[in-house]
């Protein structure tokens, strides 16, 4: 999963960004309006997490412009303004949920994850594939009704493969979605957590699809 | 009694004022008209009365042709001939008869004195005093002067008369006086009840409703005054508006730093690993600083009431620039910014010591906070035609044309100036700023620096009557150093300057 964080503020933007990175998420934190637009011109993303009072472009401005352009990534408003008025101002511009500061994270995080799950079309909040089950509240993936331990990667990894059941991820697109801009990633990143999730799991659930990627989950119907 | 009642006391209603003010010319101009007819009324009588009195005069000159038969009559028949008074004024009537040789031959009462009443051989009117009472006095003759005779009437008759002609007078103004009183009362009553209604319009108001009066048809009268209240309400409603939006941009500025600790104070809740916490906490500590400085910049502001001025004194401007930035010395250093003081080593102006105070320390930290490393930001004080002129110059990034308006608004923030929100700034130091030198009269203006960048405020304070107070200046160098640097002369100006801070960087570069 991978949000992009529109936040002027250095210390509320750099808590939220650690908090979101905590709950497993790749976070990519810009600090203005403009570079909110080009980044999500570039990049695909889960969610955004937007702050209205940006310098530059105002986020609801921004909100209506990439609405306009067909940009439908799921957006979060974090304000100050919390009179109804802004609310449903905020939510006609195209927004999918509103939060007033101060929040508490682990709200923040729900609905982010709430904002991710519909955006992937699925409405349980645990995704499965058979007897693997993975909840993304509590952070923990079963399989068989035994705990799994898994690095917060190879959460990350199997949460996006299981989002997309069945579709084929491009390793670039799995990047992405693990990796914010200023992480290192190494050229075999996710080759080395695939090849430990299918330690973890057992070989035959994550498939490799050569030149494309790989797929998780739906073997009847892929074969 | 306090001072509303007393007030209240002095205060006399316009319907009263205008009852009196119209009774008064009405009672006022009755009067001069009563008094234009009893001096009319009085000359009339005295024409009357002395064609009276010689018309008597004349019948009695034609009787007293038998001189002996007079004195015949005289004697035997006055007393029982002559009747009883008939009328009130008929014994006001009295007369001597002189023979030519001057012999008495007739007189009416004995009331009279027995020599003439003006001298014999006078014709004519006269006026005399006999017994304490006035008379009117006319001396005729026969054609042959043989016969003179005096006739004389009581004067005070015709004065008594004319009264009683202004006193009938008077008693229909006194009774109908009243009357007209009650009916002005009526009127003003009545003319009065456009303000009435006036009155009423405006304490029927919604408080919001800020639509402007003059709009209305209203009597000419009350158009400067409905235009007047327009003028109030507008300058009121410019003012709720700015409070309005300052305190829905506090409550914007204290939910973004409060939603940062909260954040940062969770995520160390949450950390896997103690590098975590411990950056998650040090966020926390420096999210508290922020909002103490933000606080104690919204207490300030808050404090900066329109009555601070009356606190007012002289207060040595070089002195509290000195004090500031040896206070600020630490964070400069700290910033690697070199902070210099030029200029005057004294400097009186007319104010609030901890205010200036305030006012230079905002400056100095704004210039401090977002200067670049290695650069400096330098004080000035100094009299330029005769007006102290405090000036503060970094050189930092400075600000673009297009924010120089805004910078004084309460919480903008200047974009890419010392790296957002970042800095810590509260974005209210400029606001107080202005405030502060609104309050000493004094006049800021952003200065364009040469190259175009850098920041340059420049804080002009008004002319102070005595520039030099024996409280001031303790130190006898500094004075003299003060005296020197009176003219405007730039080496003079910079003859002192002082270093605090970092500066070994800075001269290592230059």
């Amino acid at each position: 999963m991978r949000v992009l964080l529109i936040e002027d503020d250095e210390l509320l933007g750099d808590g939220v960004r650690a908090g979101i990175e905590q709950a497993g998420f790749a976070v990519d934190w810009v600090r203005d309006g403009r570079e909110a637009e080009t980044a999500l011109e570039l990049a695909t993303y889960d969610a955004a997490v937007l702050d209205l009072g940006l310098p530059g472009i105002g986020g609801l401005e921004l909100l209506a412009r990439r609405r306009a352009a067909h940009d439908s990534t799921p957006v979060l408003i974090l304000t100050a303004r919390d009179t109804v008025a802004d609310r449903i101002a905020g939510l006609d511009r195209g927004a999918d949920d509103y939060l007033v500061k101060p929040f508490d994270l682990g709200e923040l995080l729900a609905r982010l994850r709430a904002l991710v799950r519909r955006g992937t079309g699925s409405a349980a909040p645990v995704l499965r594939d058979g007897d693997l089950m993975l909840d993304p509240v509590a952070h923990e993936v079963t399989l068989d009704g035994r705990l799994v331990e898994l690095s917060p990667r190879e959460f990350a990894l199997l949460h996006e493969l299981l989002a997309h059941c069945g579709e084929v991820l491009s390793r670039g697109r799995l990047e992405e979605h693990l990796y914010g801009w200023g992480d290192e990633i190494a050229s075999n990143a996710v080759e080395v957590h695939v090849h430990n999730l299918r330690r973890k799991l057992g070989t035959a659930r994550i498939r490799t699809v050569r030149g494309a990627g790989y797929t998780l989950g739906r073997r009847e119907t892929a074969s | 009694m306090n001072r509303r009642a007393r007030h209240e006391r002095h205060v006399v209603s316009i319907r009263t004022r205008l009852l009196l003010l119209l009774v008064g010319a009405t009672a006022l101009c009755w009067l001069v008209a009563i008094a234009w007819s009893y001096l009319d009324a009085r000359r009339d009588l005295a024409e009357l009365f002395d064609a009276q009195l010689a018309q008597a005069g004349r019948m009695v000159l034609e009787r007293a042709g038998d001189v002996e038969e007079m004195r015949e009559h005289a004697r035997k028949d006055r007393v029982e001939t002559l009747p009883e008074r008939d009328h009130l004024y008929e014994e006001s009537l009295h007369f001597q008869v002189w023979s030519d040789g001057g012999r008495q031959l007739y007189q009416s009462s004995p009331e009279l004195p027995h020599e003439p009443i003006v001298p014999l051989g006078s014709r004519g009117f006269f006026d005399r005093t006999l017994h304490g009472t006035r008379w009117r006095v006319l001396v005729l003759a026969d054609s042959k002067e043989q016969i003179e005779v005096q006739i004389c009437q009581r004067a005070d008759l015709r004065a008594s008369l004319a009264a009683s002609v202004a006193r009938n007078m008077l008693v229909p103004v006194a009774t109908v006086l009243p009357v007209l009183a009650l009916l002005i009362w009526f009127a003003t009553t009545a003319g009065i009840r456009p303000l009435q209604r006036f009155a009423a319009e405006l304490s029927g108001r919604r408080p919001d409703d800020v639509a402007p009066l003059a709009g209305e048809p209203r009597p000419s009268e009350l158009t400067p005054l409905a235009q007047a209240l327009d003028g109030l309400l507008e300058r009121l409603r410019r003012r709720l508006e700015l409070e309005r939006s300052f305190t829905a941009d506090a409550a914007h500025e204290l939910r973004t730093p409060l939603a940062a600790l909260k954040t940062q104070a969770q995520v160390a809740l949450r950390a896997r690993s103690t590098q975590e916490r411990t950056h998650a906490l040090g966020q926390v500590v420096r999210g508290t600083d922020r909002m103490t400085h933000l606080v104690r910049q919204l207490l300030t502001l808050a404090r900066l009431e329109p009555d601070a001025a009356e606190g007012f004194a002289a207060v040595d401007l070089a002195e509290v620039a000195d004090e500031v930035l040896t206070e600020l010395a630490a964070e400069a250093r700290q910033r690697g910014v070199c902070l210099r003081r030029a200029g005057a080593a004294e400097m009186t102006v007319f104010g609030n010591r901890p205010l200036l105070a305030t006012l230079v320390g905002n400056l100095v930290e704004n210039s401090i906070r977002h200067g670049v490393e290695g650069g400096e930001a330098r004080v000035e004080v100094d009299r330029v035609a005769g007006r102290a002129v405090l000036r503060v110059v970094d050189d930092g990034p400075g600000i673009p044309d297009a924010e120089r308006e805004r910078v004084f608004d309460r919480f903008h923030r200047v974009v890419g100036r010392g790296g957002g929100g970042g800095s810590g700034g509260s974005g209210l130091g400029l606001s107080i700023v202005a405030r502060i030198a609104e309050l000493h009269g004094a006049t800021i203006t952003l200065g364009t620096r040469p190259r175009g960048d850098g920041f340059e405020v420049t804080v002009e304070f008004p002319t102070v009557t005595s520039p030099r107070r024996s409280d001031l200046g303790t130190n006898p160098n500094q004075r003299s150093a003060a005296a020197d640097l009176r003219d405007d002369s730039f080496a003079s100006r910079m003859s002192m300057i002082k270093e605090v801070g970092d500066c070994r960087a800075r001269r290592r570069s230059s």
